[in-house]
């Protein structure tokens, strides 16, 4: 450990693109934490977002407290756009036989990462081609509203291919675990107005 | 053309100019004192290292010499030097050293590549123990570095 100079190990930091990495790296000694600490990807995250001034020590703070409020993209470094919902930086799981570890993904590298994901996640989703849901069970199970995609079948009843809707869903929320995320919004969205009017 | 290197255990290489030129601190030194059959010490490196930086002078003698920081970073580790690095960790420590003491970045930029291998995907605690780092943080200061950054603790 002693035998390298923290030049070189600055080096060394400067290799590691993933924020992840990079924080376990700070979790061994206080070394590595000081080296960490300054190391430039967090600025070149934090101005990505904004140009505010700050003391390069702190941006691996801002950086942190910002992932902690909309989650950051260990793709492209981006910052999610909302705190919650599917357009939240939220973790993907891919396809075991891809040997890839689940990354946290702004909606944008989803939506790119989505056939890769890991088909056990689409588990609650999955149906066979041959079932038609109406709108409003579209709605509830995959979180779109079909209107837009013209999808129906024919006749006089609106019903939808729900294959269909599901790879809607996958393009809109960014795969099962942005189809989660949105649910997961929308329940605490509809428990909070519950919650409220029982309070008026 | 050939010039002499004596490494810091008294061991004398001979090896061609342009192999040791790829050295930017041979090089500048070859331009000081000219043409001359002294032998260039280097009293940071070891003749087993020594031996070692000249395998990889050779067999990288004709790569073109890139000044893109950037792209020398972004590019991956090639087969030969992947099996080139595969060496005991204090000798891997001392080629980078030996590659930043003689100002080879090229060499340099694969050690350190390859120590950003090993860290790559481990917990601290893994990293902890190939680097055979000793945990200096008190439980409070590790608690509040955990605390600022949970996130990444979900491996």
């Amino acid at each position: 450990m002693t035998q390298l100079p923290p030049e070189i190990w600055e080096q060394i930091l400067n290799r590691l693109k993933s924020p992840k990495d990079l924080v376990q790296v700070a979790f061994t000694c206080s070394f590595l934490h000081e080296l960490v600490i300054i190391h430039p990807v967090w600025a070149e995250i934090w101005e990505t977002r904004s140009a505010e001034a700050f003391a390069l020590a702190t941006a691996m703070k801002l950086v942190m407290a910002k992932q902690h409020e909309v989650g950051l993209c260990e793709r492209c470094l981006r910052f999610g756009t909302r705190p919650d919902g599917s357009f939240r930086a939220v973790t993907m799981t891919f396809d075991p036989r891809l040997r890839r570890p689940p990354q946290q993904l702004c909606l944008p590298c989803r939506v790119l990462l989505a056939a890769d994901e890991d088909v056990a996640c689409w588990g609650p989703f999955r149906f066979s081609r041959n079932l038609f849901i109406n709108r409003k069970q579209c709605k509830s199970l995959f979180l779109i509203d079909p209107k837009g995609y013209v999808l129906q079948t024919g006749g006089n009843h609106l019903l939808y291919d729900s294959s269909h809707c599901l790879e809607h869903s996958k393009v809109v929320h960014g795969g099962a675990c942005g189809v989660r995320a949105e649910r997961k919004r929308r329940e605490a969205q509809s428990l909070a107005a519950r919650f409220g009017q029982m309070r008026v | 053309m050939s010039v002499r290197l004596l490494s810091s255990d008294s061991e004398d290489f001979t090896v061609a100019k342009e192999v040791a030129e790829r050295s930017m601190l041979i090089k500048n030194m070859l331009e000081d004192v000219g043409d001359n059959d002294n032998p260039i010490p280097l009293p940071n490196v070891t003749a087993k290292i020594l031996r070692k930086v000249i395998e990889w002078c050779e067999h990288h003698l004709g790569d073109p010499v890139t000044n893109d920081e950037n792209e020398r970073r972004n590019t991956e580790i090639d087969e030969w030097d992947q099996k080139f690095m595969e060496v005991d960790q204090e000798t891997l420590f001392d080629i980078i050293l030996a590659a930043n003491y003689l100002d080879i970045k090229p060499l340099l930029d694969v050690g350190c590549k390859t120590v950003a291998n090993m860290i790559k995907g481990k917990t601290a605690e893994e990293i902890r123990k190939i680097f055979n780092i000793v945990n200096d943080l008190t439980p409070e200061e590790e608690a509040q570095i955990r605390k600022e950054n949970e996130w990444a603790e979900d491996r």
